[in-house]
C-alpha cells in the first residue's frame, strides 16, 4: 500500500515537472574543420520574417560540439509548433551571425514543440550544414521538402506556385502551410482564392499567420455587396424597361391623328360609335372609318383590344 | 541590305547603352536611420545576376531584401545589433546568391537600417547572354 502511494506521488510530481518545463530536445553530429567554431546556437523564429535575421535576441539555446562532432541541448518550447534555426558561426564571428548561400551555408531550420526529439547529423563533407540533414517528426521532413523546393533553381516558377499552394493544402502541419503562403509570389485571382478557402480551416490563433490571416480575410460584406448589386441591376432593368415603354407609347401616339386620338380616348370611355359622332357632330359612317383606321394603325380587329392601350392614350 | 545592317548596329549600341551596369557599394553606417530602394532594370539579354553582400553592425538594426518583379523574395537577411546589459552583441551577415536566367523587368533591392553603425557593401554583377 505504502509503495503504491509513494510510486503514485512520483508520478504526480514527474507529470508536474514535465508540465512545467516544457522542453525540446536536440542533439546532433557535425564535423567542422578548424575555421568554425565548436557551438551551435539555436535561435526561436517567431516570424516568418525574422527566418534570416541575425540577432542575439533570438538565440534560446546553445552547445558545444564536443572532440568527436557531438552535441546536444535542451530548448523552452510550448505545446505549439514554432520555428527554430540552428546556426554554427567561424571563428572570429559575431555569434550572430548568418551566411547564406554557398557551402558555407551555417544554418538550417525546424519545427519544435513540447517532447520534440531533434537529430541532426551533417555527413556531407561539401556543405557544412545541409537542410535535408535535420530530422524530428514528419513536419520537420515537409519543412525540408518546402525549403528545398524554395530555393530551387532548378523549379519552373508556375510548378513552385503550385507546390507552395498544394504544400499549404496538404501539410500535416499548419506552421509548413504558413511558410508555404508566405513564400508564394505573383498568384493570380484563382490561385489567391484557392489560398483563402485552404486558410479557412487554420486556426486563426497561429501567432505566424497574423498578417496572412488578415491579407486573405474574407470579406464579410460579400453578402451586402451582392444585395446592392442586385437591387442597381434591378434599378437599371426597371429604368431601361421605363424608356422603352415610353418610346413605344409616344411612337404609337404619332401614328395617330389628333382626331383619332380623341375616338380613342372616347372609346377607352364608353362610348358608342354613335355617341361619338354626336360629340364631334358628324355622321356615324364617318366614325366607323376613324375606327376602322384606328384598327388597321393598331393592327387591332376589336375595340376590346383597344384596352392594352389604355395607359398610352387614357387621358388622366 | 545597308539600312538592314545599320538597324541592327543601332539595336546593338542601344541595347548595350541600356544594359545594367553592374555595382559595388559600400556604405557607412554611423548611427544612420534610412530606408531607399535600388531597382535593378533586368532585360531578357541577362542570363545571370549575382549578388554578393556583406554587413556587420555593432549597434542597430539593418535589413537587406532583393525581390523580383512578381515580388519573388530572391534573397537578403536582416541583422539586429543589440546592446545587452552595456554588452554590445553585434550581428554580421554574409550573402552571395545566384539567379539564373532572372525574369526581365525591375527587381528591387530594399536597404533599411535604424539607428544603425557598422557597414554595409553590396556587389551586383549581371552576365549577358
Amino acid at each position: 500500500m505504502k509503495k503504491r502511494v509513494l510510486f503514485l506521488a512520483y508520478l504526480f510530481l514527474l507529470i508536474g515537472y514535465c508540465a512545467h518545463s516544457q522542453q525540446a530536445h536536440v542533439s546532433g553530429y557535425l564535423k567542422l574543420d578548424s575555421t568554425w567554431l565548436k557551438k551551435v546556437y539555436v535561435s526561436r523564429i517567431a516570424d516568418f520574417n525574422q527566418m534570416l535575421t541575425a540577432s542575439d535576441k533570438l538565440i534560446v539555446a546553445e552547445a558545444a560540439i564536443d572532440s568527436n562532432g557531438y552535441f546536444e541541448t535542451a530548448l523552452p518550447v510550448t505545446d505549439k509548433e514554432n520555428l527554430y534555426r540552428l546556426h554554427i558561426i567561424k571563428k572570429g564571428d559575431p555569434v550572430s551571425t548568418l551566411i547564406i548561400g554557398s557551402a558555407e551555408e551555417n544554418h538550417v531550420f525546424f519545427i519544435a514543440k513540447n517532447a520534440s526529439y531533434i537529430e541532426f547529423k551533417n555527413l556531407d563533407k561539401e556543405i557544412v550544414v545541409k537542410q535535408q540533414n535535420i530530422k524530428g517528426a514528419k513536419t520537420n521532413d515537409e519543412l525540408n521538402v518546402l525549403l528545398t523546393a524554395i530555393k530551387s533553381d532548378s523549379i519552373n516558377r508556375d510548378t513552385l506556385k503550385n507546390l507552395l499552394i498544394t504544400t499549404a493544402g496538404n501539410s500535416t502541419s499548419e506552421l509548413v502551410g504558413l511558410l508555404a503562403v508566405y513564400s508564394t509570389f505573383g498568384l493570380n485571382g484563382k490561385q489567391k482564392s484557392k489560398i483563402g478557402k485552404i486558410l479557412a480551416s487554420y486556426d486563426k490563433t497561429n501567432p505566424y499567420g497574423n498578417k496572412i490571416f488578415e491579407e486573405y480575410k474574407p470579406t464579410g460584406n460579400r453578402v451586402l455587396v451582392l444585395l446592392i448589386c442586385l437591387v442597381m441591376l434591378l434599378s437599371a432593368g426597371y429604368i431601361g424597361y421605363r424608356i422603352v415603354t415610353k418610346r413605344k407609347a409616344a411612337k404609337l401616339r404619332s401614328v395617330l391623328s389628333q382626331r383619332e386620338t380623341t375616338i380613342v380616348q372616347l372609346i377607352l370611355d364608353g362610348k358608342s360609335n354613335k355617341e361619338i359622332a354626336a360629340v364631334f357632330n358628324i355622321e356615324l359612317s364617318t366614325v366607323k372609318t376613324h375606327v376602322n383606321n384606328i384598327y388597321a394603325k393598331l393592327r387591332i380587329n376589336e375595340r376590346k383590344e383597344l384596352q392594352k392601350y389604355e395607359n398610352i392614350f387614357r387621358v388622366k | 541590305m545597308k539600312k538592314s545592317i545599320l538597324f541592327f548596329c543601332m539595336l546593338g549600341i542601344t541595347s548595350i547603352c541600356n544594359a545594367q551596369e553592374n555595382i559595388d557599394k559600400t556604405i557607412q553606417l554611423k548611427d544612420s536611420t534610412v530606408e531607399y530602394s535600388v531597382t535593378l532594370k533586368i532585360t531578357k539579354g541577362i542570363k545571370e545576376v549575382n549578388f554578393a553582400v556583406i554587413g556587420f553592425l555593432s549597434n542597430g538594426e539593418l535589413s537587406f531584401k532583393i525581390a523580383d518583379p512578381e515580388g519573388k523574395k530572391e534573397g537578403g537577411f536582416g541583422l539586429v545589433a543589440t546592446d545587452d546589459d552595456g554588452k554590445i552583441q553585434p550581428g554580421s551577415g554574409r550573402m552571395t546568391h545566384s539567379v539564373k536566367v532572372p525574369i526581365p523587368g525591375t527587381w528591387t533591392v530594399r536597404i533599411k537600417t535604424a539607428n544603425a553603425t557598422g557597414n554595409l557593401t553590396y556587389k551586383i554583377n549581371f552576365k549577358q547572354l
